[in-house]
């Protein structure tokens, strides 16, 4: 007896003694930022000066007035409706197509098409920088081929969201075919094997059991995918903030929190757009649990 | 007849899907192989008006531009310094608390794994106005501690590790209970071996996810000589004309760390990845 208590003590004395000093670590990094965020949301107070003053709401409301945070918000939203509809409708054909039979040496195609995953943004973007250049990119050249006229891809502040959309399904694709490819593989035989002996055709197996069945999965893989978008940033601000750009820079909600706090200097302001932000990320990931949960 | 029909059909959705497989295969594959070969070309031949597939003449003075330029093997260093360390440091941590949290039992356990859980949804980026003042006051800025600072610990590493490590049999850490063996022996001797699988799948993606970080580091540095790779990148771009050749040059270079650990450890990144959907 003496013995067991004597071991349970020395069980708490090492389990504290790490858990301690990094949830001292938690606190410091991941509490106490998020806290001060939400504190720092009702204050004017400045990044380069001292002092602050509590205005309450008013950094809110400035901030969900100001005409640059609605076209902030807005390209976010178009970035990540476009790039989450695109990926994933890729991503699940690429599943379907790399866990079907009909082609040979498939894990070479899932391994290719799986490597944009690892690239990194920056150098992704700067590719298809080169790519979307006005005066030499491939895709003007083949516009131009084509006998129509050259876009002005990057430099045209309105269609500069499409690249960044192409960027974007271009790195998720791959991911989303992997988590789809997941889904695929537990999806009972059996409901084949009946379909085949029913005479159902390729199209309606996807349709009337392939659809139904990744339903779960395909919640899952878009709510990721939305909170992933709506938090762009590297895409948007690589590629319009280079030479080619005429310094027509596509702002993003991230982008946003970024300038208010760091070239503006307002740490009220950038805190409240960080905490419609957390709110906005929050929701979607409480809608991602809720589906989890009726996954299970 | 109605048979032969079906089958027909069947064959022309099959060309149609096949067609459209191969476009986006294309789409994926092209601009990396495109980079590649334009990191070998001229600026003359970049501007061709009409562009060249293969170099005409392998150019290695792009190479050459990037590996003599005054800062940019620094930046290639940071990077390495910085996510390594991130690696290491992180793994570690996670190891000891899935350790702690999938063997242990002691009062307020499942307050603090699910606040751990709870750091999980919150975004970086809305963290980042504190995070920066308190990087500078404790004069942090232009420092590999301060870059590294917000992923030395990784609540997606204890979570996953806890999962991994509740699937090692209690009877293994009682046997060696009796054999007198510690708490902090067993977790060498007996935890980490056999957890060798977990902790390759989270070292990778941590050093992928660290490699890949861009918003927290340009932050952090404002000397050149400080700057990641990712940021120093971007400065490749001259104010008014662009180097593509030097530009892509520097982009596979970049590219190269990920690369070899993807050729070698394919199946455990693609695992990692998928099992790390939750972390968003």
């Amino acid at each position: 007896m003496k013995q067991l208590n004597k071991q349970k003590t020395q069980n708490y004395i090492f389990a504290y003694s790490i858990l301690i000093p990094i949830m001292a670590l938690f606190t410091i990094i991941r509490f106490y930022p998020i806290i001060s965020t939400f504190i720092t949301s009702f204050y004017k107070k400045s990044m380069i000066r001292p002092g602050q003053t509590f205005i309450g709401l008013e950094n809110y409301i400035y901030v969900l007035k100001d005409p640059e945070f609605l076209k902030a918000f807005g390209n976010t939203a178009f970035i990540a409706f476009f790039s989450v509809v695109l990926s994933v409708i890729f991503g699940l054909f690429l599943a379907v197509k790399v866990n079907g039979k009909s082609i040979k040496g498939m894990s070479i195609f899932q391994t290719l098409l799986f490597l944009p995953v690892i690239v990194s943004m920056v150098p992704a973007t700067l590719m298809w920088q080169l790519l979307f250049d006005f005066n030499v990119g491939a895709i003007n050249y083949i516009l131009k081929a084509m006998s129509l006229k050259p876009v002005n891809w990057i430099n045209d502040i309105r269609i500069v969201r499409w690249p960044i959309i192409i960027i974007s399904v271009w790195k998720e694709m791959g991911y989303n075919m992997m988590i789809f490819y997941v889904g695929l593989k537990a999806i009972n035989k059996e409901l084949y094997e009946s379909a085949d002996m029913d005479g159902a055709n390729g199209w309606q197996k996807f349709r009337y059991i392939t659809v139904p069945q990744l339903k779960p999965v395909t919640l899952f893989v878009s709510v990721i995918s939305i909170i992933k978008f709506v938090k762009v940033f590297t895409q948007a601000i690589v590629l319009t903030s280079g030479s080619q750009s005429a310094g027509n820079i596509l702002k993003t909600a991230v982008y946003y929190i970024y300038q208010q706090g760091f070239a503006l200097h307002s740490m009220g302001r950038a805190s409240a757009a960080s905490i419609i932000l957390l709110v906005i990320v929050l929701v979607l990931t409480w809608l991602q649990m809720m589906i989890s949960k009726e996954k299970d | 007849m109605a048979k032969q029909l079906k089958v027909k059909r069947l064959h022309a959705s099959d060309y149609i899907t096949l067609a459209l497989f191969f476009i986006l295969l294309f789409i994926t594959i092209f601009p990396l192989l495109w980079m590649f070969l334009t990191s070998m070309k001229s600026s003359a031949e970049i501007n061709l008006p009409k562009p060249t597939f293969f170099p005409k003449q392998f150019y290695g003075e792009n190479y050459h531009k990037i590996f003599t330029d005054k800062y940019f093997l620094g930046y290639f260093k940071n990077s390495v310094i910085v996510a390594v360390s991130v690696t290491i440091i992180a793994v570690a941590g996670s190891m000891l608390m899935g350790y702690v949290f999938a063997k242990f039992k002691f009062p307020f356990k499942s307050l603090f794994f699910y606040m751990i859980l709870l750091t999980i949804m919150i975004p970086s980026e809305s963290t980042i106005v504190p995070l920066y003042t308190l990087a500078r006051n404790l004069k942090l800025l232009n420092t590999y501690r301060g870059m590294m600072l917000p992923s030395i610990i990784s609540s997606f590493g204890i979570f996953y590790m806890k999962q991994n490590m509740e699937q090692i049999p209690d009877s293994l850490i009682e046997a060696a209970r009796i054999d007198g063996a510690g708490n902090l022996y067993i977790f060498l001797k007996i935890i980490v071996p056999l957890s060798t699988s977990a902790m390759s799948v989270l070292s990778l993606l941590l050093f992928l996810t660290e490699w890949s970080a861009y918003l927290w580091p340009l932050i952090m540095a404002s000397k050149k000589e400080m700057f990641l790779l990712e940021i120093g990148l971007t400065y490749l771009q001259d104010e008014y004309i662009i180097d593509y050749g030097m530009m892509m040059a520097g982009c596979v270079v970049a590219l190269v760390p990920a690369l070899i650990l993807y050729i070698f450890f394919r199946n455990n990144i693609m695992e990692g990845v998928a099992s790390s959907g939750i972390k968003g």
